[in-house]
């Protein structure tokens, strides 16, 4: 008895989605497992497409690209929105994000926020890796690429020593944000900011004083 | 002729006498000339004009006078002239060219009067006075007396005061004002014993006769008696000046007679007509036949009162002494009645020739007067003119001078105030270059972000999704299978190398935003190094947080480094550059440092150093400059926030 399933492939590019769908029916042909698959490539279509869905017809398998230009109404900016959104929905739903991204501080809060049950990085996909992954996350989630796992790795490795804030303060000032400007977007004086950057860079044993190195340092070391 | 010839050679041999000559302090006029002659001057021929004077060589004297004008003239030395003219007039007067002789004393007057020298001054107004009273312009005489008196009296200078109050005395006398003329002479007497005019007694013994002949004339005959008297008391009077002697005794017999006409004087009268006559002395003979005359008409002996008096008349028509003349003829009417009218006549015309020559002479006076007036005047006016002409220049270098003082301070102002513009200008471009440089990095920062997104959302994910859809292809044949897995496998290392420019671009595009003033400078130092074919090293070390340091500081350290190495290039013949940027707590350091000449001690330090020196006193920094063979280094401390 073939186990039918509900997939939704969504990325802006239609070839990409060819390419999952080959996937697809490529373990099919194994005989396991029947999908049904639904395919979109915008955030608006994918919204829409949703309709298609009910608890009834539940959705079983989202594989989603993290970057995509957002929705009309700017209530969706990206693939994690969606997820979001898809997981509020269907709360079994399995989630595989399949980026471009190997940006440590993104994967990192992509796994806080949605942790997803596949995590692809584009690059690491081979035929095999992606018949392998679907199979595992439907199976045996959590199916994480090569680059996500090294990404998480450095990143977990200095957990302990370094607050969400620091993050947060580390990832704004490799965005060019000015030390002023800091205080509006983080709870954090201008003075408790120089504390935090002066104890950052202790901390990475960094003997100068600007900036830089310190974003140097640690984006070598995964944090941003 | 032969004489000339004479004085030619003696000129010559004077001119010959050897430098340095003493000359013998006769010549009583000026102490000056005292003094040894280094050379021929005027006062040295003036002198020998004067001993020619004195020895009555009028040849002598115009040639040494002349000369001494000439060397006068040639010295523009007024007070020489003055001298040499003194000596012409007294030469003139010598021969009685009297308007010579005024014009020559009026002329020395002038002069003396111009150089303040009052005494000389007033003794050529008593030598006008006297030539005047000589023509009988009393009036004229008087004034010039009066005037050397006035010059005389707050220099006390008795002996000239003396002569000028006898000739005062002498010229009232002839005007019949007796008191007047009494008075003068009494003050001349005072004067003259008051001065060291020597012998004296023969002085007081004439002014004495003057008197007495002052009180014989105003009828006073016992006062004018005992003045004769007192006059003939001065012994060696007779020895020394017989001629004065016989005058006053002959006066005093004259008188006597005069106040009893029946005395006997016949006999003294005709011993003084004795010695008058061994001596030859004719104006004394004139006096004596006269008064002889009028003693025998008298006596009503006319033959021989008629023998004084032609004697008398012919000897002053002889002497041209015209008035004795007049007064023989008085005698003679007198004495022959019937040929009273005849005599008369004569009187007359002898009158009118005399009031002629007066006549003549005072007209000549008067051009004299009228000329000089004249040339006065004329003088006045050109001193007036030149006067008008200094102040003018005067008043035009001043205006000029002013002009040239206002245009020079306007001229530093308007340089102020340019120099504060560039200043300006310079701060302006500045700012516009870093907004130009802002720009132009956000602009590039863009492009780069959408080549970055067209990479990585577009290439890259459709490069990923062939590939994927690539890889689901089913080959049968193996070979062609691996050689499949192979492109494949490629595909993905391009992804994967399209991925990483894509993230350089952006990661650049981080950096960039935040560290453009070291781009900036960067860019000054490769435009440089082109531009001067100078190697430059530029480390900054520690870093420098640059967002925290004002744009005036970053704008002045800019201009300030284009200095620096614009001064390396000009003036320091140098091949290398050392900059050193630092930052240690509020200070900024700079330290440059080139392999030139170091700056040259005759050379005054250039305008590319005072700039910096500006520069770094606006910034409230230091500058230390050190100048070496080794190259010139500048150590500059700059606080961040100035």
């Amino acid at each position: 008895m073939k186990t039918s399933l509900h997939i939704f492939l969504v990325d802006d590019h239609p070839l990409i989605t060819a390419g999952y769908q080959q996937s697809f029916q490529a373990i099919e042909a194994a005989g396991q497992y029947h999908f049904q698959i639904t395919t979109a490539h915008s955030l608006d279509e994918a919204v829409h497409q949703l309709q298609r869905f009910s608890p009834q017809k539940p959705l079983a398998l989202l594989l989603v690209d993290l970057k995509m230009p957002p929705t009309h109404d700017h209530a969706l900016h990206s693939g994690e929105d969606l997820a979001l959104l898809i997981k509020d929905q269907f709360p079994e739903v399995k989630i595989i994000i399949a980026t471009t991204y190997n940006n440590n501080y993104r994967i990192h809060n992509l796994v806080q926020t949605l942790n997803p049950d596949g995590f692809l990085v584009k690059n690491d996909i081979t035929p095999e890796l992606i018949q392998e992954a679907i199979i595992e996350v439907i199976q045996n989630p959590p199916f994480y690429s090569k680059s996500i796992i090294r990404s998480l790795r450095k990143y977990v490795a200095n957990d302990f020593k370094i607050d969400k804030l620091d993050r947060d303060l580390l990832y704004h000032l490799s965005l060019g944000t000015k030390t002023k400007d800091l205080t509006h977007t983080l709870p954090l004086s201008i003075a408790a900011i120089e504390r935090r950057k002066k104890k950052l860079k202790e901390l990475f044993a960094i003997d100068s004083n600007t900036d830089k190195d310190l974003l140097e340092t640690a984006k070598e070391l995964g944090f941003i | 002729m032969h004489r000339s010839i004479t004085y030619i050679w003696l000129i010559i041999l004077t001119f010959g006498v050897p430098i340095g000559v003493q000359v013998g302090a006769f010549h009583q006029r000026s102490a000056q000339q005292q003094q040894t002659y280094p050379q021929p001057t005027a006062a040295y021929f003036s002198e020998k004009a004067m001993r020619a004077l004195k020895q009555k060589d009028s040849l002598k004297f115009r040639c040494y006078n002349t000369q001494a004008m000439h060397l006068a003239i040639l010295a523009k030395d007024s007070l020489a002239i003055a001298d040499v003219l003194w000596n012409n007039g007294a030469f003139y007067l010598n021969y009685k060219k009297y308007d010579s002789a005024y014009f020559q004393y009026q002329r020395s007057q002038h002069l003396y009067q111009k150089l303040q020298h009052h005494y000389y001054e007033a003794k050529m107004l008593y030598n006008m006075a006297y030539i005047k009273s000589k023509i009988r312009d009393y009036a004229g005489s008087e004034y010039l007396a009066y005037r050397a008196i006035s010059k005389l009296e707050p220099l006390q200078k008795h002996k000239t005061l003396y002569h000028c109050f006898n000739l005062l005395g002498v010229i009232y006398e002839e005007m019949g004002q007796y008191t007047q003329a009494l008075q003068c002479l009494q003050q001349a007497k005072k004067h003259l014993k008051a001065s060291s005019l020597a012998p004296q007694y023969r002085y007081l013994a004439g002014l004495e006769n003057n008197l007495g002949i002052l009180y014989q004339k105003s009828n006073r005959l016992p006062k004018a008696i005992e003045y004769f008297q007192r006059a003939l008391r001065h012994d060696r009077l007779i020895k020394k000046h017989l001629i004065l002697y016989i005058k006053i005794n002959d006066n005093l017999l004259y008188t006597q007679w005069l106040q009893n006409k029946d005395s006997a004087i016949q006999k003294p009268l005709e011993h003084m007509l004795f010695l008058r006559d061994s001596l030859n002395h004719q104006p004394g003979q004139i006096t004596s036949h006269l008064h002889l005359a009028q003693y025998f008409l008298y006596h009503a002996d006319t033959l021989q009162a008629q023998g004084h008096a032609k004697h008398a008349l012919r000897l002053a028509q002889a002497t041209t002494l015209n008035r004795e003349v007049l007064r023989a003829y008085q005698l003679l009417s007198a004495i022959e009645p019937a040929r009273a009218s005849a005599y008369f006549k004569n009187y007359a015309s002898v009158q009118a020739q005399l009031a002629k020559q007066e006549r003549k002479v005072k007209n000549n006076f008067a051009q004299i007067q009228y000329e000089t007036e004249t040339f006065i005047a004329q003088n006045k006016k050109l001193t007036d003119q030149n006067g008008y002409l200094w102040s003018g220049i005067a008043a035009s270098t001043v205006i000029v001078g002013l002009g040239y003082a206002i245009n020079r301070q306007r001229q530093k102002n308007k340089k102020l105030y340019y120099e504060n513009e560039t200043h300006k200008a310079q701060e302006k471009i500045h700012r516009l270059q870093l907004a130009k440089m802002k720009d132009w990095n956000r602009a590039k920062n863009q492009e780069r972000q959408r080549i970055a997104a067209d990479l990585h959302d577009g290439i890259l994910s459709k490069l990923f999704g062939l590939r994927l859809q690539w890889g689901f292809l089913s080959i049968p044949n193996s070979e062609v299978h691996n050689l499949h897995q192979q492109h494949l496998s490629t595909l993905q290392a391009i992804e994967k190398e399209i991925k990483a420019v894509s993230y350089d671009l952006q990661s650049e595009i981080l950096q960039e935003h935040k560290w453009s003033f070291p781009q900036l400078l960067q860019q000054l130092i490769t435009t440089k190094e082109d531009t001067y074919r100078l190697s430059i090293v530029l480390t900054i070390h520690p870093p420098i947080e640059w967002t925290n340091i004002s744009s005036t500081v970053k704008m002045n350290l800019y201009r300030i480094l284009e200095e620096a190495l614009k001064n390396a290039y000009q003036h320091a013949q140098c091949t290398g550059v050392r900059i050193q940027l630092s930052q240690q707590h509020e200070q900024l350091f700079l330290n440059f440092q080139d392999n030139g000449v170091g700056l040259q001690s005759n050379e005054q330090q250039g305008l590319g150093l005072q700039n910096i020196k500006s520069r770094v006193q606006q910034l409230q920094g230091e500058l230390a400059i050190h100048s070496s063979e080794a190259g010139l280094h500048l150590h500059l401390q700059i606080p961040i926030n100035s």
